[in-house]
């Protein structure tokens, strides 16, 4: 499949670009946000007391991670129109036009998006990291329990219901929007405006950086007080890779060949191996039976052995009921265990 | 509450929080309102992008509220009164009170007896071996006692008022009556003429002398200007810790709504009511906000915000121990054996009191439904009697602790005092003393499972422990009452687990085991609970909340047709009425099994029009309901002159349209506004603040234990003396566990406790859930980046926070957002600890900052000193 600028269903996104507009002057840093996008996500956290350790400031957690697409960010400064300069940041996937995760990506599967989006397919992703050194802001992050790289996908599936990303909807104080791109940077230049008198370093950030970036942040106390790069851009070598590609490809065709001639010559040696077979519904992967050169080994059989796709399918149904029940039983236990070893 | 009762004549929420909008001024002093009521923010932001309005926030911490405001000003926790003290003597200096309002709809003209005075912090009449005041000096002036002509009458007539869909009848005979009688029973007791009415003498009404100059040194406007007068903009400086300069900047833009087209709102919450002299501060505000006229007003108010979504609704229905629904009192055994005395006592001579009768006789009659009868009081007799002493919460763990009360058993609904009450190790020690303790709640909480607190030894804890699961708000329905009184009806979207079940059938099924029990065995004396009346079964012999709102609305006993409101209410038993002030918000005949078709189910999002108005002024008077009546904004005829034109003409909330005879509402008048003949009334008759007796809001108030006006004294632990007076702390502050006090030598840390966005009250509900836990995982104390400089600390340090109450050992938050006041004589510094931790709870635990707080109490509100006390702080040894 062509990956570039994937369409999406909504007509309007396919013809817009369309950006989330996040006003740190009026955020409150309430987390609801945080909260809203791990609730949509389903994605975990730590369970237990133990688990946490003290992050020594309103920031919580301290870091993104392939469990945690956004986090709020708490910086103090002296001075400023109130006596402290408390710099809220939202940490999170910008959105880049020119992103340095989809040059770095070797497979494809960190791809653009309608509407100016960057998503990574999680069937197509290798979990190699590469994306997570192309980008300038250090955003997507690698998941153990899945082998694959993780990041705010702009909620890709409420945009085509016609909803406004997890985050936006969530937004108590009027700090987010989300809208035509173009509408949105001429908000963010008007309250740049508005904020100047009372806060001389406000800036908008996002307007032309890597090409224009599709979160546009209004950021009362300037850039770089809430972390965020001036001016980002992408290593070379990075860029570099995006030429390479075709030279990659030409290896990997004849790589593919030659293993290809490899197993045609082999053929005769056989061993069995395990025939797994991965229900998306449950998100789970079972182990059905064995394969060897004769077909499936080890499995119950009707009549003569010929019906071996229909058993199949039986004891997957079987299965499938079992795991129904069991998660059933042990709702939330079952999918924050699988947490360990993550963070 | 307390407070605005007296001087409004209601305790709740002005306005409401869509009206926020409207507001010129925004002060937040005393809540933080963007991290504990984070959609007040919402909006705040609408009135500051439609109409550029300015946001004020006061605070002893810098918090996420002063993050987004305007103005931030630091004030030292406990303080508050010599703010609002000095913004009242300010705008009476400046002459930028509303002359016109403050004459018309306030006590500010009305003459103080001679006798009262004030000298030095102390009242006249104070008791100082008792600790007690007596009050006979705290009067008005009065004219000739008793004089009731015609004029007065119609006044009164008026007073007691019409309401929308009213039986007029009332009235009319009244009118009637007053014709042939004159000189007999007043109009507004016309009522009790009639039969099966119970006798009772009516109390007599005394006008108090007037001065409508405000020279008279004796007027209540010349007395409120002279205790005023020592709280100088210096004061505040030396007091409260804020810079002259900032006082002044807030001081110029508050007072400019003054003004009769510009409005101001102040936000509060806990930050007033946690203090020994809290009841006296949120007084105080109310009486600057009068001044200004901001009362009554589109975007103005004095805005309590409620901290549990349905304790404005706990209130209401009478959960203090002093209290029955609807705000009226419970008897006092001695002063009010019979119902005679209760009515003569707690019946007002003037304003909408008069009619307290029928609000207690139909009470009493949906208690006790047919036993209840004329001939036996209406089962007067079954309702307890308090002792005149105090038995509110601090207090019962106080007996507890000291084995002075046989209380054997707890049962804690929603409640887990061994985290949210002040000084949790003397709870836990009185907990220990209980034989049985039933917690009834979503979660496995502190308190039911203190035996493993860390310190128990659980082998010689004998208290039995029961856990009832509990229903949350989404597996049950009924109404839930908002800060802005709002009573909106909850449905239940999905069953409940396992066994849980829903309140109504938990208190429901003590009722019925308890009057098993008795059947079993009789008691020394039952009937309260045998005679019972417990009419709110459906079916299938479950309870039902629309059936338990019915009987809330009021209906007539014969036909059981619900009433429209509480203006039909009678004293003769032929109305019950579960609680008044929410009659007419399920009563609809004709769909009483639908929620959706009752005033608190509607769900009409349109800014409309109330009757003649032009709506759009965010009153969204068809969304739900409101008490009283759905009048959304209380006190509304204040918002307009004497003759009915309002005082700001972008937001004319009512007017008196004069060519036609109408009033023209945009919000359901709270005011008589209807002829019997169902004309509308004249302007120059109607009434602002009926709810008191002076029928004007009363800056001068005899009702309250500690003063007549609010005064500035220094929290129970204090490290500085108080300037404005030789009275140090108010002389009736209730002062529990002496023995621990501390003082500023050993303890010269200021402490405050709080809670913060990411976890919900004593914690719960979001220490056992990842996703909110993950937000703020570790409890901490906040402290200035000089405290720990000095006491040689780094960021996330354990420090031990200590008193004699308690010590918990703490990660140390250093941040620029706190910083030491800067008083009279030097610098102070402060520490905060949030609350919400506790022992229990899978994802987050923590220590309680409870372990620190004190049973201070305010005299009033009985409400503890969680936010000023005193600590000290040291590196923790390893």
């Amino acid at each position: 499949m062509q990956y570039k600028d994937r369409p999406l269903k909504t007509e309007e996104y396919n013809r817009h670009e369309m950006a989330i507009l996040f006003d740190a002057s009026k955020c409150t840093g309430c987390k609801g946000c945080q909260v809203a996008c791990k609730q949509w996500n389903q994605n975990a956290s730590p369970v237990f007391s133990h688990e946490y350790t003290f992050t020594g400031s309103y920031e919580s957690p301290l870091q993104n991670d392939s469990e945690t697409f956004l986090h709020m960010t708490f910086d103090e400064y002296d001075g400023g129109p109130l006596g402290v300069e408390w710099a809220f940041g939202r940490e999170a996937c910008h959105h880049c036009t020119n992103a340095g995760c989809v040059m770095a990506c070797p497979t494809g599967a960190c791809h653009y998006v309608a509407g100016g989006f960057v998503d990574i397919d999680p069937e197509v992703c290798i979990g190699c990291h590469y994306c997570q050194t192309g980008c300038p802001f250090d955003i997507p992050k690698h998941s153990v329990r899945d082998g694959i790289e993780r990041k705010c996908w702009m909620c890709l599936d409420r945009l085509e219901e016609g909803r406004t990303p997890a985050c936006v909807g969530s937004c108590t104080s009027n700090a987010l929007e989300f809208g035509d791109r173009e509408v949105m940077v001429e908000k963010a230049q008007a309250r740049v405006e508005f904020l100047k008198d009372r806060f001389p370093d406000a800036v908008a950030y996002g307007i032309n950086e890597l090409g224009g970036l599709h979160v546009i942040d209004v950021l009362p106390y300037g850039a770089e007080k809430v972390g965020l790069p001036i001016n980002p851009s992408i290593p070379f070598w990075r860029t570099a890779s995006e030429f390479l590609r075709p030279a990659t490809a030409v290896g990997v065709v004849a790589t593919v060949g030659l293993l290809a001639a490899a197993r045609i010559n082999s053929r005769h040696y056989f061993r069995s191996t395990d025939a797994l077979e991965y229900d998306k519904a449950l998100d789970e992967t079972f182990l059905i039976g064995k394969v060897n050169q004769d077909g499936f080994e080890d499995m119950p059989t009707r009549g003569e052995g010929e019906f071996v796709e229909a058993n199949k399918d039986e004891i997957l149904e079987a299965l499938r009921e079992e795991q129904a029940q069991a998660i059933k039983a042990n709702r939330n236990l079952a999918s924050q265990n699988k947490r360990e070893g993550d963070k | 509450m307390s407070s605005l009762g007296k001087i409004f004549g209601r305790g709740a929420m002005t306005n409401h929080w869509n009206d926020l909008e409207n507001s010129d001024v925004i002060v937040t002093c005393g809540v933080n309102n963007a991290e504990n009521h984070p959609l007040s923010i919402k909006h705040i932001d609408m009135a500051r992008v439609n109409h550029g309005a300015t946001y004020i926030v006061v605070d002893p911490r810098f918090t996420r509220s002063a993050a987004v405001a305007d103005i931030y000003a630091p004030l030292r926790s406990g303080t508050n009164t010599v703010f609002f003290g000095a913004l009242i003597n300010y705008v009476i200096q400046n002459k930028l009170y509303q002359e016109d309002y403050i004459i018309n709809w306030t006590t500010a003209p009305f003459l103080v007896n001679p006798d009262f005075k004030f000298e030095d912090g102390l009242f006249s009449g104070y008791d100082p071996e008792n600790h007690k005041y007596d009050k006979s000096t705290w009067t008005y002036d009065f004219e000739n006692e008793g004089e009731e002509g015609p004029a007065a009458l119609r006044q009164q007539a008026a007073a007691t008022g019409s309401r929308p869909e009213t039986a007029t009848a009332d009235l009319e005979a009244a009118e009637q009556a007053a014709e042939k009688t004159q000189q007999e029973v007043p109009a507004a007791f016309k009522y009790t003429l009639e039969p099966g009415v119970p006798e009772f003498t009516i109390p007599v009404h005394k006008k108090a002398k007037m001065d409508e100059t405000l020279q008279d040194p004796q007027c209540v406007f010349q007395l409120m200007a002279k205790q005023y007068e020592r709280y100088t903009p210096e004061m505040v400086e030396n007091i409260c810790g804020m810079p002259q300069e900032q006082f002044l900047q807030i001081a110029e833009i508050v007072g400019s709504t003054g003004a009769p087209d510009k409005v101001a709102t102040f936000l509060y919450a806990m930050g007033l009511t946690q203090h020994t002299t809290g009841s006296q501060m949120i007084k105080c505000l109310a009486m600057l906000q009068l001044l200004l006229g901001n009362i009554g007003m589109c975007g103005g108010g004095v805005n309590a915000f409620r901290g549990e979504s349905n304790v404005q609704g706990s209130t209401d229905f009478g959960l203090l121990f002093d209290q029955l629904p609807g705000y009226c009192t419970l008897p006092t055994a001695g002063k009010q054996n019979t119902l005679r005395q209760y009515l003569e006592t707690t019946t007002a001579s003037a304003g909408y009191y008069t009619n307290r009768p029928k609000f207690v006789i139909s009470l009493l009659k949906e208690m006790y439904g047919e036993h209840a009868t004329l001939e036996n009081d209406f089962c007067y007799d079954y309702l307890p009697k308090l002792d005149g002493k105090d038995h509110s919460y601090i207090t019962i763990f106080e007996h507890l602790y000291n084995g002075e009360e046989d209380i054997r058993m707890l049962i804690a609904g929603g409640q887990n005092p061994i985290v949210g009450l002040p000084n949790v190790n003397m709870v836990n020690e009185a907990l220990k003393k209980l034989e049985m303790i039933v917690v009834a709640d979503l979660w496995e909480t502190e308190t039911s499972v203190f035996w493993k607190r860390p310190g128990n030894d659980p082998a010689s804890i004998q208290t039995e422990v029961f856990l009832l699961p509990m229903a949350s708000s989404y597996e049950k329905q009924g109404s839930v009452t908002n800060s802005g009184r709002m009573a909106q009806w909850r449905y239940k979207a999905v069953e409940p687990l396992g066994n849980a079940i829903d309140d109504v059938e938990l208190y429901t099924g003590l009722y019925e085991a308890v009057k098993k029990a008795y059947e079993r065995e009789p008691g020394k004396f039952d009937d309260p609970i045998m005679k019972l009346s417990w009419p709110y079964y459906n079916g299938q012999g479950h309870p039902d909340s629309r059936l338990v709102a019915q009987g809330i609305n009021g209906y007539t006993v014969e036909d059981g047709k619900l009433l429209a409101g509480f203006g039909s209410l009678k004293a003769d038993g032929s109305t019950a009425c579960g609680c008044w002030i929410y009659s007419g918000y399920y009563n609809n005949n004709d769909a009483k099994d639908d929620p959706t078709q009752q005033p608190t189910g509607r769900q009409i999002a349109e800014d409309v029009s109330e009757g003649g108005g032009q709506g759009g002024l965010n009153q969204y008077v068809n969304w739900s309901w409101v008490w009283p009546l759905n009048r959304r904004i209380i006190y509304n005829r204040a918002s307009m002159d004497k003759h009915g034109n309002p005082y700001n003409p972008k937001f004319p909330l009512i007017s008196w349209d004069k060519a036609n005879k109408k009033w023209l509402r945009n919000d359901v008048p709270d005011f008589g506004f209807t002829n019997p003949d169902g004309s509308h009334m004249e302007p120059e008759k109607t009434v602002a603040f009926m709810m008191n007796e002076e029928n004007r809001a009363a800056f001068f108030t005899a009702g309250m234990a500690d003063g007549v006006f609010p005064e500035h004294y220094e929290p129970v632990e204090s490290p500085v003396a108080n300037m404005l007076s030789s009275q140090q702390n108010s002389p009736l502050t209730i002062i529990y566990r002496d023995d621990q006090l501390g003082g500023p030598d050993e303890y010269p840390i200021i402490c405050t406790t709080y809670r913060m966005s990411e976890h919900w009250q004593a914690g719960a509900m979001t220490r056992n859930l990842p996703w909110l836990a993950e937000c703020q995982p570790k409890v901490f104390v906040e402290m200035s980046e000089t405290l720990a400089e000095s006491l040689g600390i780094s960021n996330g340090d354990d420090v031990e926070v200590y008193n004699k109450r308690g010590s918990i050992v703490i990660p140390a938050m250093i941040t620029k957002r706190m910083k030491a006041y800067n008083l009279g004589d030097g610098p102070h510094e402060v520490v905060g600890v949030p609350w919400n931790w506790g022992f229990a709870s899978m994802c987050a635990q923590g220590e309680s900052a409870n372990e620190l707080t004190p049973t201070y109490l305010d005299p009033s509100s009985k409400i503890p000193e969680f936010k000023a006390f005193l600590v000290n702080v040291r590196k923790a040894v390893n």
